[in-house]
């Protein structure tokens, strides 16, 4: 977990009554709703926290995806690198099934097929 | 979520010569959605088995940990708690006059059995909190030490409209105050 720089960036989202926050408050309150057909109430600070949450979990997925990157020679951040990060990492494993492709033979295949809207 | 967003975040953990290829912008995107939803699942059963109907910032923060998150859980912290004194003069904040401390190294299990002790949080440099109810600790996980620390705390400080020397007995009181202090290892 990365400590430098840790209260330089951790104003950064709060000059402002309601941002700017690097994630939209309004859209991360959509996404939690819609997360189970029970949830009911959400405080206003649930998704304030989400924001920065959303940004460590960023920084720690590209982190962990670029290092597979190097590993590979590479300069270019690949969906298999990040696929190589969530397999490598025990908290990621929520993440196994969007991340990897269903084999069809060629394991190495970048995925192409699925083409996902939000 | 906003794929811009995403990128921008991204590009401040990569070198400057690093891409990005398409798909994997999207990937990232699609993470953190998987993510969001992932937390607040957990958090939202803690609400219903405490019958509770608000999911607080609390309850993410506990799933959080439960979830195997512990690391951004001090961060976070930090953020919130200064997030409420930035906000905190609002009529609408003022009711969430919590703040909380974790006691993370002691005795975060992994079972994911979190304490969270709650007391007020820190002082700005040469203020006082501001003015306000008397903060509660309510959920009642403060230790006597810390209770003990934080009455001494409160007993002291200076009247309204005091000039800034009567401040300086404050401060003296406050450069001796660690919040931290009851929860170190």
């Amino acid at each position: 977990m990365r400590q430098p720089g840790i209260y330089s960036g951790m104003l950064s989202g709060l000059s402002g009554k309601t941002g700017p926050h690097s994630l939209p408050l309004a859209r991360i309150k959509k996404i939690m709703k819609k997360s189970g057909d029970d949830v009911k109430m959400i405080s206003g600070e649930a998704p304030i926290v989400f924001s920065k949450a959303c940004e460590l979990f960023i920084e720690e997925l590209t982190r962990r995806s670029w290092m597979m990157t190097m590993q590979g020679k590479r300069r270019t951040l690949q969906k298999d690198d990040v696929a190589s990060a969530v397999a490598a990492t025990d908290i990621f494993d929520f993440l196994v099934n969007l991340v990897t492709e269903p084999l069809n033979g060629d394991e190495d295949a970048p995925g192409g097929t699925d083409i996902i809207e939000h | 979520m906003p794929i811009a967003n995403v990128i921008r975040i991204m590009r401040r953990i990569l070198p400057a010569h690093a891409k990005i290829s398409d798909d994997t912008k999207e990937t990232i995107q699609e993470c953190v959605l998987e993510y969001i939803s992932f937390i607040t699942g957990e958090a939202n059963d803690r609400c219903q088995q405490e019958q509770r109907k608000t999911i607080t910032a609390e309850d993410v923060l506990w799933a959080m940990g439960k979830l195997g998150f512990d690391d951004y859980i001090e961060p976070l912290t930090i953020y919130l708690n200064r997030y409420r004194e930035i906000e905190g003069d609002r009529p609408s904040n003022s009711l969430r006059s919590e703040a909380f401390y974790l006691n993370k190294r002691g005795s975060a299990s992994n079972t994911g059995g979190m304490d969270y002790y709650y007391g007020p949080p820190p002082p700005p440099a040469g203020m006082l909190p501001p003015h306000g109810p008397p903060y509660h600790q309510a959920m009642g996980y403060m230790d006597p030490a810390a209770a003990a620390a934080m009455g001494t705390y409160y007993g002291v400080g200076p009247s309204p409209g005091s000039s800034s020397s009567a401040n300086s007995p404050s401060q003296a009181n406050l450069a001796g105050f660690d919040p931290f202090a009851p929860f170190k290892y």
